[in-house]
């Protein structure tokens, strides 16, 4: 198993991009029908970067326990979104795949892509999974739910700098994140559209702390993600547990468990 | 020589950040290591240095430290649409590098701030509005000085928008405006600070600069040069550096060792702590 810390120049960011990629050593893990290692994008939180995963939970024993690759990309407080500050979501789900199906063993193939990411990362999973449902067999929200639902508003009290200060306009458009409602940054909304679509729909795994402020919201999503006519292929998981890594730590294993990882047959000898 | 690559938290723009050091390894008990800020151009990052020069050799030479931050699409300045890059790189960053290595010196006359075109800007930028942290301030190639930048070749152009086509340009993102020539006066100016500088009689940091005459910023250049010359005797010991060459890594290689080898050289203690 190697760890390979991978700086590029990125052209929807216009400027240089590091992210770390898991690939299987030789004659390990498991290839699927194109030949390739399935792989899982797994996306950081707000204020943190592609190094938070690595240092703060056993993913690359978790990776090799699956025999799967793994990209760890770098987002900024982007929220995965295209902001004037760069193009987030087009560097993570265009560019990003592009070069690393050509430099690495990992596989192009919808059944063998999963997007995963807790918190920040978690909202960047549901925009990409629901925004390109025809690109990723399966999904991980870790702690996260509608960020538009989640985030206070200047009456509750919220500090116009601190925290996450460039988000509100820098990548929602406004002070007032009700004006999101129904566009691309609501994740409901998003999950809906996917869902009347017609195209394929990714399976959902979801994990959330009790003590979690998010976690009665993301438990919701999960159950009407249920209730749609054509409904989300979902699993909700709770455990007493906060808003940290070592919740990730123990969830980030049985979520990697329970991807749909699809090998190819081993062929007669 | 210690090459060392640090993930860490800023206080100051709010999240992660990688950067470079090189310290040398044979540091003696108390001493103290003189540092070399070096900093980025547009686009670049925190590897940049070491990637396309021999950075490595000549700090060693010189027994210097480096420390090559990341400054993101910054105009290494506190943000409009951003972070707080000027007090990040100003503040935060020598704390925290003091702090994990506690041999970098303090002293004025130890700290050098230097960087390549964008980097070049906000090295005499950083450098002037703290003469008081910067023994000697490195200019390669800059044409992004406020307010002299719409001297630069207008063939250039300018640096495309980080979010595509018709989104808010890095002039906006940074400052708030497209035309830099309009924030003369302002707290950008770098010129501004020069004279401040030398009427407060502030401490003055040596300015070192070098251009190619076939660079893009070569016009911004000579600018800046009528602008040091205009003092009378020279009290930034102001010396420019023209070299046939263009905007290239080939040029900054060549006079990053130059500068390095204009920093002071302070005698190495033979004796463990003993003045």
């Amino acid at each position: 198993m190697a760890l390979i810390e991978t700086e590029i120049y990125s052209q929807c960011l216009t400027r240089m991009n590091t992210f770390y990629v898991i690939v299987p050593d030789p004659g390990k893990g498991v290839v699927d029908r194109s030949g390739k290692y399935p792989v899982l994008w797994l996306l950081h939180g707000a204020t943190d970067d592609y190094t938070a995963w690595q240092r703060f939970t056993s993913i690359e024993r978790y990776v090799n326990d699956a025999g799967i690759a793994a990209v760890l990309p770098s987002a900024d407080i982007s929220f995965y979104t295209n902001t004037d500050g760069g193009r987030y979501f087009d560097y993570v789900t265009q560019e990003l795949p592009e070069i690393c199906q050509k430099a690495f063993p990992i596989s192009a193939l919808r059944e063998s892509n999963f997007v995963a990411g807790m918190s920040m990362g978690g909202h960047g999973t549901m925009k990409i999974g629901f925004s390109l449902p025809e690109n990723y067999a399966a999904m991980g929200i870790f702690s996260s739910a509608n960020f538009i639902e989640l985030m206070p508003t200047v009456e509750d009290g919220a500090d116009p700098r601190f925290p996450l200060y460039m988000v509100r306009e820098a990548v929602f458009g406004s002070w007032d994140i009700s004006t999101s409602k129904e566009t691309e940054n609501d994740m409901v909304y998003l999950a809906k559209k996917a869902s009347e679509s017609g195209k394929p729909l990714p399976k959902v795994f979801g994990a959330c702390g009790t003590c979690d402020s998010c976690g009665s919201k993301e438990k919701e999503m999960f159950q009407w993600m249920k209730t749609l006519d054509n409904p989300y292929d979902c699993v909700f998981m709770e455990s007493c547990g906060l808003h940290d890594f070592e919740f990730w730590d123990k969830w980030l294993p049985v979520f990697m468990q329970w991807l749909p990882i699809q090998a190819k047959a081993a062929e007669n000898a | 020589m210690a090459f060392m690559r640090i993930h860490y938290f800023s206080k100051t723009i709010l999240m992660m950040s990688t950067m470079n050091v090189l310290i040398p390894q044979d540091i003696q008990q108390g001493e103290e290591i003189p540092v070399l800020w070096l900093l980025h151009g547009g686009g670049g990052n925190e590897n940049d240095w070491v990637k396309n020069t021999s950075i490595v050799r000549y700090a060693e030479r010189k027994r210097i430290a480096v420390v090559m931050p990341c400054a993101g699409y910054s105009r290494y300045c506190n943000m409009k649409y951003g972070g707080d890059y000027y007090d990040f790189l100003s503040r935060e960053l020598p704390e925290i590098c003091r702090h994990y290595f506690p041999a970098l010196s303090a002293k004025r006359e130890k700290n050098y701030i230097a960087g390549l075109s964008l980097g070049g800007s906000g090295a005499i930028y950083l450098g002037m509005r703290n003469p008081e942290r910067y023994g000697v301030i490195g200019v390669l190639s800059a044409s992004s000085i406020i307010p002299l930048e719409s001297l630069r070749a207008k063939s250039a152009g300018g640096p495309q928008p980080p979010g595509g086509e018709g989104k808010k340009s890095v002039n906006m993102l940074n400052f708030g405006v497209e035309n830099t020539d309009d924030l003369k006066g302002t707290q950008y100016d770098v010129l501004m600070y020069a004279r401040k500088n030398i009427e407060e009689g502030k401490p003055l940091p040596r300015v070192y600069h070098a251009v190619g005459t076939e660079d893009h910023a070569y016009p911004v250049g000579l600018g800046l040069k009528r602008f040091f010359e205009g003092f009378p005797g020279n009290p930034y010991q102001y010396m420019m550096h023209e070299a046939k060459g263009g905007h290239t890594w080939e040029f900054w290689d060549e006079w990053i060792c130059h500068f390095i080898s204009t920093l002071p050289d302070f005698e190495r203690r033979e004796n463990n702590g003993a003045d």
